[in-house]
Order: structure tokens, then sequence, then C-alpha cells
């Protein structure tokens, strides 16, 4: 100990050794003798305000252990803290030391004020006179945003710190006062100075709520509500009703009560019990009105049902051998927050029961019949919404041909649904969601059609353009005021969908490394441990034979299917000649079954299986079945979602087998183990700790009888040829919701669909108001072309991301098995699927990621998924690839390119590209190589895009004029006659393999794409307003155009031809005859536009043809051949489906990086000086004003000269990695003649001292224009 | 505001002559004059048969997408008495997009630089495909009498256009009658 004394006159090595010595010392502390290692903790504490990383590290670790051995003694303690420790460990605490401490000592930090404020009084006191709820709150709040909590492992949960944090925070409130001593001292302590406490509960409670609104896992939830719990029952102040109302608690309240955890619903109960008794005229009208009492009534109807099961089946489960999950689960729930977890205490405190009689009680005290009555308590707002929605629903019996009496209709009631949201008097979320009015007007626009699947000939396809117009019409009247109502009825869905929505998280908990053998697939051995599985064949089945009486040994990792390919040869017993017979027989069956059921989704399959009620599944299955626990309430569910998921791919050769766990069919695309706890997780509560999960399964099989998936036939789009509304309403029925999120939650699925439709009609503003447009000018309503074209602000995407499911994709992909696996939870992938909107960009890369390129590269890295949210989509580190050096020619990039691709295209490789007769090598001339290929693809010479004909830049110096197309690159079109386009097809394909392959491995393209190619590439189809992002004057003039049209289309149709020569049909006070335009692609003459063999003027007889051959062209036709090459060529690399989820704009930021280049404030922050030079050091200095006063060309270039490539990646400077990092230059003597140079793998500038600005300028100037096109060593 | 950003600048070292030379046209310069070409003689026969006071155009000799036209600057106003060379050159999708048109001859106009480009709007975001030469010239004609001096091209111009007496001194002696 006498080193610690003299510790400040040793350098810092030897601090450090000694240090560590005093950590081994401390981990081996004698119990008995405290006094010694007391004396040092004065001098441990001082040396915490160090400046030194690892000291300071390893002085928190002793004080951790010191911390631990005393806190049996509220003496000692009180040494402590007079020793100024909770001073210097809450400075620790600030938000820099984050990042200097690493987590676990962090944590411990944390958990060593707990452990202080439980033993001592004083402790407690300091604590808050330290405000220490401030710093908590910061705490909390970076965790909401940057979601840092790594749940890997639900057992590390405990130790993360949010949970570090929450235990502190409840170790503040002391709860109840009958327990000793202490918690008395406290409380008085907090009753004689309230200002603290109020100022404590000012800092947590905004931040607790937002936890728990962000759809916090269970545990985290649990916390935050004890903690409001026991900080209301303290409180005395009206302050803190005052937040409780701001941050919406009965709203929250009620999201909670719906949960299905108990524990969760327990506390809230006492919460709002708690609020009530205190400030019952306060938050009774709320309650109601936000639902909190719906919600209550709603637990006591559903507990009475299920208590005598529930309790049934804890008796039951507790005569077998293993507990339960439930019960495991719970017992953890309960202690995770105790101070300590007493091993013996294994029962549940809360009975089962507890949360009928909490409710009852509350209904009875407070929600007596003079306040409420469920028939007439319903609050005006709610009560009118109802009505409207009534209203509207009866709309849909009018007959669908009186459009005016539809538009008058619908207009007055939107009317009053607009008045209700913007009014003055808010609508809550529950009253929202209560009225229905989500599902009637759902129900309106789609005319019904989105409850079921569209299917080719179906007679409803009549009715889409019918459809279409309902949206037209919605979009006038919702965007009629500007973007704010439309933005206000998103923000109401959103709200009500993550109140309504539970979809689980499949969390992988028992995995560790270890190396076992797995007999099925392909026997091998596997790192993870196996599944015991016993398969079992069916009792109806006869085609097929037993397979094996043991258990055998499943590799967890292997898609069911690859199961299938295993079993089937060794169970298949008869000729396929009579299999096939049999199929037949039992395809007659199911489909005669399946027609009676009412069931939407009744693609899935046996006769067996229909016959079996979810709630009796197990029975028929009797004797096989596993002791797992099944609640009835949500096997239904599961029992419909499963069955529907029977795989799509019909095509495969080989016939298949029906894997079912205790009756229910698994997905085959999961993973075997995906699939049973995937299972598991919908019988249980919504944690469970899987235990047994390597435990023996029983699997039953049988043969698949193929049916025929009707989803395949969806409404072709060639179906409605002539339809404006096409391309809407492709985009929105064609990637249908998936309808088996409707068996789950109806009413989450009519909120789906309607956020759907509003971000279809969102994304299709433009065309829909345009089209709007052009109907009222044919229909005499407006006047002026000029009024044709209108400026309507859409909603801001970011307001269609959902936060809550994004964290809940978040969560889920942080569990490294998942990952490794690629098996999502079927509705993950649904959503993607359907509402990729409602994810964020950065949750959506990543699971692009995964998708598109699988699992290898994660496979071996999965921290580095979990743990560089900024740094995983620019650069990925691709350490685990294997990398291919490719020699390249400066002369000839793109034949370069085009053998590069050959070679490695279709290969998981990272490329490197060196050139010829330079020695440089790595990322920097890669990137360059990108940067080349894509000038060298706008070169005009290959005939590829669009350009603004007129406007060529013929710059003196270049010797090849480079391609100006100020709306971005747009195929230029070629009739198919034309004799030049095999070999720009070629140049086609290439570029799809370039943009794959760039994708693939995380490089930027310098190509700017028009918007509407974007759009091409995303498979979406094109109309006449996307010529607006190709060619703005022409898609103007084609919509005026077609305005013209339509007004003597309809005049022609009321009023006969003879008439309709009278009405106003001049273009500008032009005749169309007089524009002289023939029928010839504008621009692009050699497109033969109509098969006229004359040479036709466009007059208005034929100006529709000519209009729609003009649009045809240019975005369809025209360009067909070089969209479908491109994308054979992306192929090669990765199918191009994986970028659907993608919109226009992300994935242009995916391809090309950020549009703006550095601002000067990040810039400070992201770059890194080293070897001499220091943030203020002067030549620094210097360089920071000189990139300042650079013009945006001036900055590609020098970011080209840094980095190799004129953009940054996706995420800006921050996401450069490495950081670009500036060092000092150490030449020869002679400084002021040196150049700058760079290491462009590394993002090294190295940079001479210049001794003045200007000549630091006018060598870096030099160096950036000059130092262009070639890579030396320096 | 609109129209001074839709400014095209071209530097003085490109004639404007090699404009229209380095159109892409070029290879397929046989078939597309046949769709634009119906569209220019017709509207230069309307020229023909009656323009409008102070206004003319024609086709250069060889290349009927290339256009030369004056005006005259009208009465009443300090441009009276001047006659000012233009040139116009059609591109091959010409309705649907304007064409590009400067002064020749140089002309002191706030909306007016000192290359010749123009600052129209509806010779950049306005244009419209009802418009054609004859509206255009006028438009000039009625321009140089009315300038928009919030988003002037020549500030100098800009400035003094509120003193018409130094205005007009400025016009003359600036002014170069066209040679031809």
């Amino acid at each position: 100990m006498a080193v610690l004394s003299f510790i400040d006159f040793f350098s810092t090595s030897i601090q450090r050794v000694a240090i560590s010595t005093v950590v081994n010392i401390c981990r081996k502390l004698p119990s008995e003798s405290p006094s010694l290692f007391m004396d040092a903790v004065p001098i441990l504490c001082n040396i915490l305000q160090y400046e030194d990383r690892q000291l300071v590290e390893n002085v928190a670790i002793c004080l951790t252990k010191i911390a631990d051995q005393v806190c049996e003694s509220p003496a000692l303690l009180d040494q402590l803290c007079r020793h100024g420790l909770i001073h210097q460990s809450t400075h620790l605490l600030n938000l820099n030391s984050r990042t200097t401490l690493s987590q676990p000592v962090y944590n411990g930090v944390i958990g060593l004020l707990r452990k202080l404020s439980s033993g001592s009084t004083l402790a407690f006191r300091t604590l808050y006179e330290l405000n220490i709820g401030y710093r908590l709150k910061e705490i909390m709040s970076t965790y909401d945003i940057s979601h840092s909590v790594s749940t890997t492992h639900p057992i590390n949960a405990c130790s993360n710190q949010v949970h570090e944090v929450l235990k502190l925070v409840i170790e503040l409130l002391p709860a109840s006062p009958e327990d000793n001593q202490l918690a008395l001292e406290k409380e008085s302590f907090l009753v004689n100075q309230p200002d603290l406490l109020q100022r404590f509960g000012t800092d947590m409670l905004p931040v607790m709520i937002r936890v728990l609104n962000s759809g916090a896992n269970v545990h985290v939830s649990y916390g935050c509500l004890s903690a409001i719990h026991k900080l209301t029952c303290l409180s005395k102040s009206g302050n803190l009703v005052e937040l409780l109302k701001n941050a919406n608690i009965s709203s929250v309240l009620a999201g909670i009560l719906s949960r299905k955890d108990h524990h969760v619903v327990v506390v809230a109960l006492q919460l709002a019990e708690v609020l009530l008794e205190k400030y019952s005229d306060t938050f009774l009208n709320s309650f109601i009105k936000e639902g909190v009492f719906f919600a209550i009534e709603a637990l006591l109807n559903s507990d009475r049902g299920q208590k005598n099961q529930v309790s049934g089946f804890i008796q039951g489960s507790a005569d077998l051998s293993q507990k339960p999950a439930t019960k495991e689960t719970v017992k953890c729930l309960c202690q995770s927050f105790e101070k300590s977890p007493s091993s013996s205490s294994k029962t549940c405190k809360i009975e089962n029961d507890s949360v009928y009689r909490l409710a009852t009680r509350i209904k009875e005290s407070f929600f007596g019949p003079e306040v409420f009555n469920s028939e007439k308590g319903l609050t005006d707002v709610l009560q009118n919404l109802k009505d409207l929605s009534v209203a509207l629903s009866a709309l849909m019996t009018v007959p669908v041909d009186a459009h005016v009496l539809h538009d008058e209709k619908f207009f007055s009631i939107w009317n009053q649904i607009r008045e209700r949201l913007n009014g003055r008097e808010s609508v809550s979320t529950f009253e929202f969601t209560e009225s229905g009015i989500v599902k009637s007007l759902a129900n309106y626009l789609s005319n019904g059609l989105y409850q079921r699947k569209l299917s080719k000939g179906d007679p409803e396809c009549d009715h889409l353009p019918l459809v279409g117009k309902r949206y037209e019409v919605f979009t006038r009247l919702l965007w009629s005021d500007g973007e704010a109502t439309s933005s206000v009825l998103v923000q109401k869905l959103q709200n009500s969908l993550s109140s309504l929505e539970n979809f689980p998280i499949v969390l992988s908990q028992f995995l560790k490394q270890r190396n076992s053998f797995a007999a099925i697939p392909n026997g091998r051995c596997t790192s993870y441990p196996c599944l015991r599985v016993r398969f079992l064949k069916a009792e109806e089945e006869t085609s097929l034979r037993d397979y094996s009486q043991d258990f055998v040994t499943v590799d967890p990792l292997c898609c069911l299917d690859a199961v299938n390919q295993y079993m089937w040869p060794k169970v298949n017993l008869e000729p396929i000649e009579s299999v096939e017979a049999k199929d037949q027989a039992i395809e007659c069956q199911s489909s005669q079954l399946q027609s009676t059921s009412i069931s939407c989704q009744g693609e899935s399959s046996s006769p067996m299986e229909i016959d079996s009620v979810p709630s009796d599944a197990p029975q028929s299955q009797g004797s096989q079945v596993e002791d797992q626990t099944q609640l009835p309430g949500h096997g239904s569910g599961s029992e419909q979602e499963n069955a529907s998921s029977s795989s799509s791919e019909k095509e495969d050769a080989l016939p298949r087998l029906l894997f079912r766990l205790e009756g229910l069919e698994l997905d085959r695309s999961l993973t075997v183990y995906q699939a049973i706890l995937l299972h598991k997780l919908k019988s249980d509560i919504e944690t469970t700790n899987g235990s047994k999960m390597s435990g023996p399964h029983y699997i039953t099989y049988e043969r698949d009888a193929q049916l025929e998936d009707s989803s395949e036939n969806l409404v072709s789009p060639r179906s409605m040829e002539d339809d404006e509304y096409r391309p809407f309403l492709s985009y929105l029925f064609a990637h249908r919701l998936a309808l088996r999120l409707k068996g789950s939650s109806p009413p989450a699925y009519d909120m789906l669909f309607l956020l759907k439709s509003l971000e279809g009609m969102n994304r299709f503003l433009f065309h829909l108001v345009s089209l709007g447009r052009i109907n009222a000018f044919g229909e005499g309503r407006l006047e002026n072309l000029d009024d044709l074209m209108v400026l309507v602000r859409p909603v801001a995407h970011s307001e269609f991301v959902s936060s809550k499911l994004t964290e809940k994709l978040e969560q889920q992909l942080r569990d490294s098995f998942a990952v490794s696996t690629c098996g999502l939870p079927p509705w993950f992938n649904d959503l993607m699927d359907s509402c990729p909107f409602l994810f964020s960009f950065e949750v959506k890369s990543k699971y692009f990621r995964l998708a598109a390129f699988g699992s290898q590269k994660v496979h071996h890295h999965p921290q580095h998924l979990s743990s560089s949210n900024v740094h995983g989509e620019g650069r990925p580190g691709t350490g685990s690839l294997p990398r291919k050096k490719f020699l390249a020619y400066r002369e000839k990039v793109l034949e370069s390119a085009a053998q590069m691709m050959e070679l490695y295209g279709n290969q998981k490789v990272i490329i490197e590209v060196e050139y010829n007769e330079e020695v440089g090598t790595g990322l920097g001339p890669t990137l360059e190589f990108y940067t080349l290929v894509s000038r060298a693809f706008q070169n005009p010479d290959l005939g590829m895009w669009r350009s603004d004909c007129s406007s060529f830049v013929g710059k003196p110096g270049e010797h090849s004029g480079v391609l100006l197309s100020p709306s971005g690159l747009f195929p230029r079109p070629w009739s198919g006659t034309s004799t030049t386009s095999s070999d720009m097809l070629q140049k086609f394909v290439l570029l799809g393999t370039v943009v794959a392959k760039a994708l693939q491995d995380g490089r930027v393209l310098d190509l700017p794409f028009s918007k509407a190619f974007y759009k091409l590439i995303l498979g979406q189809e094109l109309s006449s307003f996307d010529i607006h992002f190709v060619d703005p004057a022409l898609c103007k003039t084609l919509v005026e155009l077609q305005a013209l049209a339509r007004r003597r289309k309809v005049f022609t149709e009321t009023q006969g031809d003879s008439l309709a020569a009278k009405c106003d049909l001049s273009f500008h006070g032009t005749k169309i005859e007089d524009l002289c335009l023939e029928f010839v692609l504008p621009g692009y003459t050699d497109y033969d536009l109509a098969p006229h063999s004359d040479n036709d003027m466009v007059n208005l007889d034929n100006l529709e043809e000519y209009i729609k051959a003009v649009v045809n062209a240019t975005v369809c036709d025209g360009i067909q051949k070089q969209v479908e090459a491109f994308r054979s060529g992306f192929n090669q690399v990765f199918p191009i489906e994986h970028l659907r989820i993608f919109n226009e704009e992300e994935l242009e930021t995916m391809l090309c990086g950020e549009h703006d280049l550095f601002n000067m404030n990040e810039v400070l922050d992201h770059i890194k000086f080293d070897h001499g030079y220091t943030s203020s050091s002067p030549p620094v200095e210097n360089l920071l004003e000189i990139l300042h006063e650079f013009d945006k060309e001036q900055q590609r270039a020098f970011l080209q000269f840094v980095t190799g490539s004129p953009r940054l990646p996706h995420g800006g400077l921050a996401s450069l990695s490495p950081k670009l990092t500036i060092v000092r230059k150490h030449g020869s003597d002679s400084s002021e003649t040196d150049l700058p140079s760079v290491m462009t793998c590394a993002n090294y500038l190295k940079l001479p001292p210049y001794s003045s600005k200007e000549k630091m300028k006018e060598k870096l100037m030099y160096a950036i224009t000059e130092g262009q096109g070639s890579f030396h060593l320096s | 505001m609109a129209a001074v950003n839709g400014y095209q600048g071209n530097t003085p070292a490109d004639p404007p002559a090699s404009t229209g030379s380095k159109q892409p046209a070029a290879p397929t310069k046989t078939v597309d004059s046949q769709s634009v070409l119906k569209r220019l003689q017709s509207e230069l026969m309307g020229l023909m048969m009656g323009g409008g006071p102070g206004i003319s155009a024609f086709p250069e000799e060889d290349n009927i997408f290339c256009w030369k036209g004056t005006i005259t600057g009208s009465k009443d106003t300090v441009f009276e008495g001047t006659e000012y060379r233009l040139s116009l050159s059609f591109s091959n999708d010409y309705p649907f997009k304007p064409p590009k048109v400067k002064f020749e001859t140089c002309c002191f106009h706030p909306n007016v630089d000192v290359y010749g480009n123009i600052c129209l709007d509806i010779l950049q975001d306005k244009w419209s495909s009802a418009y054609d030469v004859r509206t255009i010239l006028l438009s000039i004609q009625s321009l140089l009498g009315e300038p928009n001096i919030s988003s002037p091209l020549n500030t100098q111009a800009a400035q003094l256009w509120s003193n018409q007496e130094e205005y007009r001194k400025m016009v003359e002696k600036l002014y170069k009658p066209p040679s031809a």
C-alpha cells in the first residue's frame, strides 16, 4: 500500500504496473482487515482524476472490489463516501468517460454507486445533492438514441448499462418504509428536501417514458415502470403530475397494459392505481380518453376466461421435471431489480391472479358506474369518429357508378374527420384506433380489395380504375391545405401501429461455441450444439416409411429445406406414379375443404390440419407431444401464421415433406433452430430463456400436398393496359401486404394498409395530383393550362419510419445467431417486402447486406454488425473475404472493367486494383478505378444516355466531352431496329455488374443517375409523369397536351363531335396543327414512333396517340432493352430484387455516397491529427481555414487527392474509415518546397509545416490538381 | 430569380457558331432535318408573310437550325433607333425545348451580359411549345424597353437604368450597328 502514496512520482508506465498490482490485491481482499485498504481509498480516489485511461480503469475496478467487500457494513460505506468517492465517480460518469472507459468498468462504476447508496444514507444524500439525475438522464438518452445496448445474450442484459442505471434509480427511490431503519432515514431526507426529489423526477421521468415508448425489451420497461411507480408514490408535489401529464402517461399505460408479460402489467396497474388515488381529478378523464380503462376492462375479460387454464397449467407444469420456461423468466424478471438476489427464493413474487385482482380493484374504486358506463361513457370525440366511420362504411353500399354522389359524400365525411384531427381537442391514439375509422377508410379507398388476394381474371379487377379514382380524390382532399393534414394522419397511424403491433423478436440465447457432430443434413461437425430431434411419421401418413426411432442430431443452422432433401430419399416408399395419384387425391380433398373454410389464406394444405383445431392440436399428436406449454389464445394466431407460410417455391423437382412441431407446420425457409424457437415464442410469453433448446424435439413429417399457389397470379400489370393509375396501383398491390399478417392482428393490418396507401400516395403525389388536374381541365373545371403544374409538398420520408419497428429490427439484427443463419422471423421479411418504408435507412442497409450477401461476411465477425452502427455501411470491414488483385490499364478503363467483372464478377471476393506500371495498390487505386469507370460510362460517344442535346460542355482542355444531363443520367431511347444497339447493350450489362460489385464491396460510384433510372433499377414502372425527372420541359408540354386531349375526349363523349369542335381546345392560343409536330420522338428523330407510313402531322384527333407513343418511347419500350441488360448484368453479382427495400433517394445514397461534402462543423470532429500535429498547431489551423475556403469543386478534388474518391461514403466524413488523418511531414530541411502527400488507403495526409497559410494553399492546390491520376509511393 | 439561375454561361472562347456544330445530331442530321424542319419552315413562312413591326429572322444559308434575327428598338424607349442582331439555334427536340438565343451585337441592357446571353424566363423554365421565333423576338424586343431590374446580368446597366438620359448616352456610346 505504501506504493500508492508515492505513486505521483513515478512515470506513467510504472504507475500502471503499480495499479494493476493493487487490482490483484483487491481481487483477493481479506474481508477481515478492512482498515488496511480503507486507507488506500483516498489515494485511489485521487487517481481517478488522472488522465491515463488504463490507470483510471484499473482504479475503478479496485474501488468496485472494495465496495463489494464492505457493502455489508453501513459504517464503512459511510467512510468510503467521506473520502470523496462519490464525487469522483460521478465525475467519471460524465459523457466523455463513456468513450474512454470500457463498458464493463463503466457499468461497474454505476453498480458501485448503487451499492453505496443502498448501504449508506450519506451516499444517498450526496448523490441527490450532486444532481445525479441529470447524469443518468444523459446516459439514458444516449441509450435511447444510439441503441448502444448490446443484447447478444440476455444474461448479459443484466449487466448492461441501462440496466445498471435503472437499478441505481430504483435504489435511489426508497421502497417500502416498513423495511428497515435505513429506508426510513432516506425517506425522511427526501421529505425534507422535496426540491431535490423534484429535480430528480424532472430529469428522469421524460427519459424513462421515452424509453418505454421506444419499445424497449421487457427488462428495461419493467425497470422504468417500477421507477416511475416509486417516484409517484414518493412525490408530493404537483409538479410531477404536470410532468406525467405532459408525457402522456395515460397512453403509455394503455399501451403497456396490452402487453403480455404479467409483471409489466402488474406494475403498470399499480402505477395507475397510485395515480388515480392521488390525483384522481387530473387523470380520470385522460385515462378514459386514452383507453386505459378500456385496456383494464379487456384484461378483466381475458383473465376471467383464462384464469382457470393459467393456474391449471402452472399446476400441471410443476409436475414436470424441468421447470417450464415461463416460470424461469418470471423469476428472473422479478429479481433482476432486487438488490441482493437471494438464491433461495425461487418462487415468483407475483401471484397469478394478482393482475385480475388489481384490475378489479381499480375498476371498482375508480371507474364506478356513475363515472363510466361502457355504453355511453365514450368520449365525444370517440363517438363522433365512430359515427363517421359508420357513415363511411355505409358509403360502400352506394352503387359504385354514382360518381358524383360518392365524391360529395366522401368529401363531407372526410372534412369532418379532418376537423377532428386538426381540432382543438386532440384525438388520442386510443380513440383513433377504437373508432374503426382506419378500417373503414382503408375499405372505402380500396373498395374492399385490400382484404383479399387479387388474382388474374378476378372480376374485381374491373373496379381498379374506380379505386384509382378514389385515391386520386383522397389525395386531392388530403393535400388541399399543404402537407400538414397528411402528416398528422401519418403520425396518428404510426402511434396506433406501435401501440397495436406485437411482432415477436426471436433472440437466440443459449448458444455457446461448442463443437459437436450433426448427422443431419450431411454429417459434419458444427461449432454450435446440435439439436436432438426425433422425426416421427404423421399418423395418417401412409405413403412414407418411418425414419428412425432414435433421436438424431441436427445441425441447428441448416434449413428445413435441406432436411427435406436429406429425408426424402430415406422415407419415400412408393414409385413416383402412385405418389402422384395420391397427390391428386389429397389435392382434391383439401381444395374442397379449402373452399368451405372462410380463412383467406387457405393455401395450406392437408386435410389433417384443418381437422385439428388449434386448441386440441396437441391431442392429435397426443402421445408424442412434449411438455411444451401452449396458451390457446396465441395458438390460433400462430397456427394461421405458420400455415400460410408454406413455402412458395413450388418449382422444386423434389417432393416435399411437411414438418410439424406439435401439429403446427414449420416454415421451411427457416433453419431448424429458428423454426423451433419461433414456435416456442409464439406459445410463450414475450421472452423465453431457451433453456431447453437443445433438448429433444419431436418433429413429425408427412407428404406435402402440393397445391397451386394462387398468390403467384397477381394482377398482371398488362391487364389494366390503358389505365393512368397503373403505376400507382401496381405499386400498391404488387407487393401486397402479406396477408398472413392479417391473420395475426387484423387492426394492425388495417393500419399497415392505410399507411402503405398514404406512403404510396405520397410517393406518387406528383402523379396523382397532376392526373387530378388533367381530369379537372378535361371536365372544364380548370381553364388555364398554366394551372396544370402544381407544387405539392410531400410528407418527409422520415415520418413514415416507425421507430418501434426499427428498434425491433435493430435488436433482431444484433442477435448474432439470427444474423449468421439469415433466419429472421417471417414477419420481418413480410414487412420488409411490403412496407419497407417503416424502417430507417440504417437498419435497412444492414438488412440488405444480410439478405443480399448472405451470412458469410458477418458470420466470422459478428461483432462487426453489432458494434459499428456508423461504420457499417460505408466501407464495411471486409477482412474475412478473400482479396484479389487486378491489374488495370489507365488507357482502357472500360475494357479493364469488363475483364475484371468477367473474372470476379460473380465471386464473393474483394477486388483490389493496381495500375499498370505504377507501384501503388490498395484502397486508393481501387476507389480511383471505380471513379474512372464511372467517368468512362458517361462518355457521350457511347450513346448510352439521354443528353440535353443543345448543351454540351466543350471545355477546350478536355479531349472527350463529358455528358451534361441536368436531371441525371437516363438511358437514351433506341428503337428496336437500331443497329448500334448490341454494343451499347453490352455496356449496360457491364454497368449493371459494376454497380452491383460496387454495392457489394461498399465502393462509391460517381454516376449521377436520374431519379427515374433508380426507379427502373428498383423495378418500378414509369409513367408519363416520371419524364419529369428525365426532362422537365418535355414533361410539362406532354402534361398540357394530355389535358387537351382529355378535354376533347370529354366533350366528344358528352356533346358529340359537332359541338366538340366549338369548345376551346387551343394550346396557349395556338392550334395543335400549328405546332407542326410530327410523329417522331422529340430529340431522337431516328426513333420511329408509329408505324405510319406517311408523315402524319399531329392534330387533335391523333394527339392522344402521339402522347402515348412519346411516353412509351421515352420511359417504356425505348429503354426496355437497356434496362433489361443492366439488370442481367447486375444479377450476375447478386439478385437485384434485394434492392427493392430502398427508395430512390436511399439507393442513390448507397451508390454515390452523400450529396454534400463535408461541412466545417464536422470536420474538426472527424479528422484526427497525429505525429506532431494537434488540432491547435498552426499548420493545422491553416489547413482548416483553407478547406473552409474551398468551393465544391476544390473540395471534391481535395477528397479525391486524399481518399482516392471524389465523394464521401454514406454518412459523410464520420464514416470515413480509417479516419482522415493529418500528420506532419518530416522532409528535408527545406520543408517550404515539399509538397503534401497522401496515403489513400489509410486516408493519411502528410502535410509539411509550411510557414504561412498562403504557401500552404498554393502547395495544396498544386498537389490536388496536378497530382491526380497517378499513384506513387512517398 | 429563376431566370438568373437558368443563365447558361458560355465562355467567350466558345464562338457561338460552334454550339451548332457540336450538336450530337450530326450523325443523324439527314433524318432529323425532316422533323423539326417542317415546324421551322412553317414558322419561316409565317414570318415572311408578316412577322411584326421591327423584327425579322432568316435561316443561315446552309443550316436551317441556325437563324439570324434582327430587332429594332421600340419607339419611346432608350433603344429607339437601334437595331440588334441575334442568333437563334434550334435543337432537334424543338419545340419541346427553347432555342438558344444570343445577341450578336453588343447590347447594353440589364438582362444581357457582355457575351450576349439573355436572361428571359420564356427562354428558360417558362418555355412552352406554343412559342415560336416570332413570339421570342417580340418578347426580346419588349424586354429592351422593360428590363427586369431585380435580377440583372449586367449590374452596371441595372444601376444606370433609373437615369434614362445617361442610359441613352451609354447605349449610343456602345452601340455598333450590325455590319451587314
